[in-house]
């Protein structure tokens, strides 16, 4: 650079003070020339974030263009407007002389580098309309499109850098000519435009060749691999971005390693192999480190602390997201703040794992932290409105106030926020805020509405956003009434054909769960009209298969057959087989449970062939388990207890449940209550591990209602009292949790069933068809029961009280 | 104490930007015969089921109807789901999308017009090799059945994916009682 700095005065310890030496000593004896050199360092010290530094370098530079006096570099370092004044005035001086381009050209690198990319580009341009030679304004204007894709303004970026490339080819400087189509490569690989690319690298190949730079055949290399990774050739293209990291690290060319490592990280997670890409993006941010470029670190610190997080390393991923923040400036920090928000969520959400409670202050700490992050962030992103990240921000938010058991808190922030938000986020504010109000519990018709507008504001695709919100309302929160609402709202503006086929079909679903049997069918019945007058019989085998069972529980068996029939034929022509097995056996079970005919033969056939097409251990159960009921029917119990034990083994957890209560009938039906005794304690113990108490507890109603009417009344009382404590422990168990979407039903179904439990034991201790005698023994003889599995006796005497009480109001009521 | 359960779906929301905001579908078929009105059936009906995109190669591919394997198995091996329309050969780079698709672990729906027995019997091999658990396999007659299998399938893969409920819910009635 000059005669008497040395090379190495970058990685001296005097470094600094020799380079304010050879400086002081050029401007003394007024040097232009060598004042000029030293410009570029002003850039330089900016990258390594030494703002100060380069800008008292660029004022002294400034006044010297302009042949005022310098202001001290002590005030310069201190203040930045009397350089910057000064700069402008040499942009508007107009002159031309390598000092002039220098200086500006410097104060263009110290403006990007603080992201302030629209000063930088008045400069780039003064700079590149004072340089004496077009080729230094056709570098300039070269840097000026790679800050302008650094800011984000890929139009901008990729019009310059064309421009700049084609004057290198008129001045026919092949570097520069490589340099720009290298760079226009990157911006068509960012933008998916693979082809472009990929004719861009053919046509400057032999040129890169003939140059000899290992630095831009590196770069070359690494894009040409990535494209022919994304192309499908995995293995060549790997292979290029490995050679290109090996050559680029004997040279200690960072720029390079850095691009290769990023890229196979990139592959990586592609992949799935979050190892391999951690170690990737590792190497990736220590070249950076080594390379000293904020712009560099701050960038690998970001992609490198995702990778930790990704695998759980919340520590280090906060450290690294910190780096990154303190290293990036502007929208590229906001991003970077908006995932050190989710992180620390996640962050929170995994302690909370570990943790024997929630509260911790560590984790009400790390939520805090992260709700300000991401209201930050947001703010941040809003002008211009980054959309994409502004959409995941909110949604991380509303995670936030999931985590932190605080819904309600959380919809009045969404409340709030859609006061301010730009119109492009509404929308989903509204959204969000609706699901809080549902995790909430507390706000059914406030987030109705807000679905509603949501939906609304939508425009185009509002009835099928009303599906959704409408499918989330019913799966994820049980909350019937409000889905029916959204159902029925998009059905009122679908066409009549196969999506709103569907959608009536889930609708009579939300109906029948909010016990409105007879508009359930009524639904159903219109779906199946549809889909038959369709030909569709991929809705009809669905439509039937739930019209008949839903029949079959009204005790229709009749006509529950003809559409379960129905049903079974259109599975298997459209070869659901799991679908047809189930219908086989609806089917089937309908003919014991009738009274009005004789059809045991043709049930065993049916529950045949539902064996037959059972795909899965679940529809084999199942298969069986209609077997078993036909053989309940005929009165061969034994029989009947071997083959639900048959379809207990293959069984999932809820099933056995139930096939465990059906065995258990059986018991009572043969009397045998030592075996009796001695499964329903293995029943209670499995269900207790397998967590599905409330299914054990609704399916020992009919053993304890057999029980009394056999008068064996300590044997109900004691069946009883396990149903009703397995309801309580099953309830209970289940509110540990802060609600969200699947739990809030759980919890609601659990509170249903627990409701469904005291009301069954109610109704034993009080309706007219137990005989008053055995009723009167009833009492005494479950509060005996209840204290036996472990109840305080007033609470037992009060439990019994209460169940009566129960059936009392629920009769009332009706 | 946050359950395990309640944790991890809360985490698996946290997106720290990077994924993408719809799940994209690949249609794959093969090209330039008799499905191709079927292709378009059921790319808008994915479109239709809320948070799904469809990708399919005549609307989607930068490069118009020439279709290039390269293109296709690198969108195939992307994609949440590949939804495979069959109705007689399969061409290479139908196998070469179905691999991509497996490989990268996407959803696999096969869905036949007019049922296996008309097909010849490679096809008819290699669908009867992917009757697992894990792929879904159906048959349909004609546009309405097979928006109805799209449909479907894709609010069994949503569920599968988010919270294992709806379609069970779907088909639970009396299911207790059987």
């Amino acid at each position: 650079m000059t005669e008497t700095l040395p090379e190495d005065w970058r990685d001296r310890e005097d470094g600094f003070e020799l380079l304010l030496g050879e400086f002081a000593r050029a401007y003394a004896h007024d040097d232009e020339e060598r004042l000029a050199e030293f410009m570029y360092v002003a850039g330089e010290l900016a990258a390594r974030g030494a703002v100060p530094g380069a800008w008292a370098l660029l004022t002294v530079g400034a006044s010297k263009v302009l042949g005022v006096p310098t202001e001290s570099l002590a005030e310069s370092f201190s203040d930045e407007s009397v350089g910057r004044e000064r700069l402008l005035l040499v942009v508007a001086s107009s002159r031309t002389s390598k000092l002039t381009t220098e200086v500006l050209s410097a104060a263009a690198s110290v403006e990007r580098s603080r992201g302030r990319i629209e000063d930088a580009r008045t400069y780039y341009e003064a700079a590149a309309a004072s340089a004496g030679d077009p080729l230094t304004a056709a570098r300039i204007l070269q840097s000026l499109g790679v800050a302008l894709w650094e800011a984000e303004r890929a139009d901008d970026a990729y019009a310059v850098t064309r421009e700049a490339q084609e004057r290198f080819l008129r001045l026919e400087d092949t570097r520069g000519w490589v340099e720009t189509g290298l760079n226009l490569v990157e911006y068509d690989t960012a933008d998916g435009r693979d082809d472009d690319a990929r004719s861009r690298l053919a046509e400057m190949d032999s040129a890169i060749r003939g140059l000899r730079d290992p630095h831009l055949y590196g770069s070359y290399l690494t894009r040409v691999g990535l494209l022919e990774i994304q192309g499908g050739a995995a293995v060549t293209g790997r292979r290029k971005l490995h050679q290109a990291l090996r050559s680029a690290e004997r040279r200690a060319d960072y720029e390079v390693q850095i691009a290769c490592l990023s890229n196979l990280a990139a592959v990586a997670r592609g992949n799935g192999d979050m190892n391999r890409a951690l170690n990737y993006s590792e190497r990736a941010y220590i070249a950076a480190e080594e390379s000293a470029t904020i712009r560099r670190i701050a960038d690998t610190a970001h992609e490198f602390g995702i990778d930790l997080a990704k695998l759980d390393e919340f520590d280090e991923a906060v450290e690294m997201l910190t780096r990154a923040a303190d290293t990036s400036r502007g929208r590229r920090r906001a991003r970077v703040r908006a995932d050190h928000g989710a992180v620390l969520t996640s962050r929170a959400l995994a302690a909370g794992e570990r943790s024997e409670t929630r509260a911790t202050k560590d984790i009400v700490g790390w939520l805090a932290e992260s709700e300000t992050l991401l209201l930050e962030s947001l703010a941040e992103l809003s002008d211009p409105l980054d959309v994409d990240w502004s959409l995941r921000i909110l949604r991380n938010l509303r995670v936030v106030f999931l985590a932190d058991d605080r819904p309600a808190a959380g919809t009045a922030v969404f409340d709030a926020l859609l006061e301010n938000v730009p119109a492009e986020l509404k929308a989903e504010c509204l959204r969000l805020s609706a699901l809080l109000r549902m995790s909430a519990g507390n706000d059914a018709a406030g987030a109705l509405n807000r679905f509603r507008s949501a939906a609304q504001l939508s425009g185009d695709d509002k009835e099928l956003l009303l599906l959704e919100y409408a499918s989330v309302a019913a799966n994820s929160y049980a909350s019937y009434e409000t889905s029916l609402a959204l159902y029925d709202d998009a059905l009122a503006l679908l066409p009549e054909g196969t999506i709103f086929g569907n959608a009536l079909l889930d609708s009579a679903l939300a109906a029948a769960q909010m016990g409105d049997t007879d508009d359930a069918i009524r639904r159903l019945q219109a779906a199946s009209e549809l889909a038959s007058s369709r030909q569709d019989r991929v809705l009809g085998s669905l439509v039937e298969l739930n019209l008949g069972r839903l029949l079959s529980g009204e005790d229709r068996f009749a006509e529950a057959r003809v559409h379960l029939k129905r049903a079974a034929e259109f599975a298997e022509a459209i070869g659901d087989y799991e679908r047809a097995s189930k219908a086989y056996a609806s089917w089937a079970v309908t003919l014991p449970n009738d009274q009005a005919v004789d059809g045991v033969e043709e049930a065993e056939s049916l529950a045949a062939r539902s064996l037959a097409l059972a795909r899965s251990d679940e529809d084999t159960a199942r298969a069986l388990s209609a077997r078993a009921s036909i053989q309940f029917a005929r009165g061969e119990f034994k029989d009947a207890s071997d083959t639900w034990a048959a379809a207990r083994k293959i069984a999932p957890p809820v099933k056995q449940a139930v096939y465990d209560g059906f065995i258990l009938q059986t018991l009572v039906h043969l009397e045998d209550w030592r075996t009796f005794r001695r499964k329903l304690h293995r029943a209670v113990g499995a269900s207790q591990r397998t967590q599905t108490q409330l299914v054990l507890a609704e399916g020992l109603w009919p053993s304890a209602n057999r029980w009394l009417l056999l008068g064996h009344v300590p044997r109900s009382a004691k069946v009883l009292a396990c149903s009703i404590l397995l309801a309580n422990e099953g309830h209970r168990g289940e509110t540990n949790q802060p609600p969200t979407e699947s739990d809030t039903a759980t919890r609601l179904s659990a509170t249903v069933s627990t409701a469904r439990a005291v009301a069954h034991a109610g109704q034993l201790l009080t309706m007219d068809v137990i005989p008053e005698e055995l009723r009167q023994r009833l009492r005494p003889e479950l509060e005996k029961a209840l204290v036996a599995y472990g109840a305080e006796p007033d609470l037992s005497a009060e439990i019994v009280e209460f169940l009566v009480e129960f059936v009392r109001d629920v009769v009332d009521d009706r | 104490m946050v359950g395990r359960k309640l944790s991890q779906e809360l985490r698996d929301e946290i997106v720290y930007g990077r994924d993408h905001d719809h799940a994209r579908i690949f249609i794959s078929s093969r090209m330039g015969r008799t499905l191709d009105a079927e292709r378009r059936v059921a790319a808008d009906t994915v479109d239709q089921v809320a948070g799904h995109r469809a990708w399919f190669w005549e609307r989607d591919a930068a490069g118009g109807t020439l279709h290039s394997e390269h293109e296709c198995v690198k969108y195939a091996k992307a994609s949440a789901g590949l939804i495979l329309l069959v109705d007689g050969e399969l061409s290479s780079i139908v196998h070469a999308e179905y691999a991509a698709a497996r490989d990268g672990g996407a959803n696999r729906f096969i869905f036949i017009r007019n049922g296996l027995d008309g097909l010849p019997a490679p096809v008819q091999e290699f669908i009867r090799a992917q009757q697992t658990r894990d792929v879904v396999t159906l048959n349909f007659q004609n546009h309405d059945e097979l928006k109805s299998h799209v449909y479907n399938s894709l609010t069994r893969a949503i569920v599968r994916a988010l919270n294992l409920q709806t379609i069970d819910r779907r088909e639970r009635l009396g299911d207790d009682h059987d």
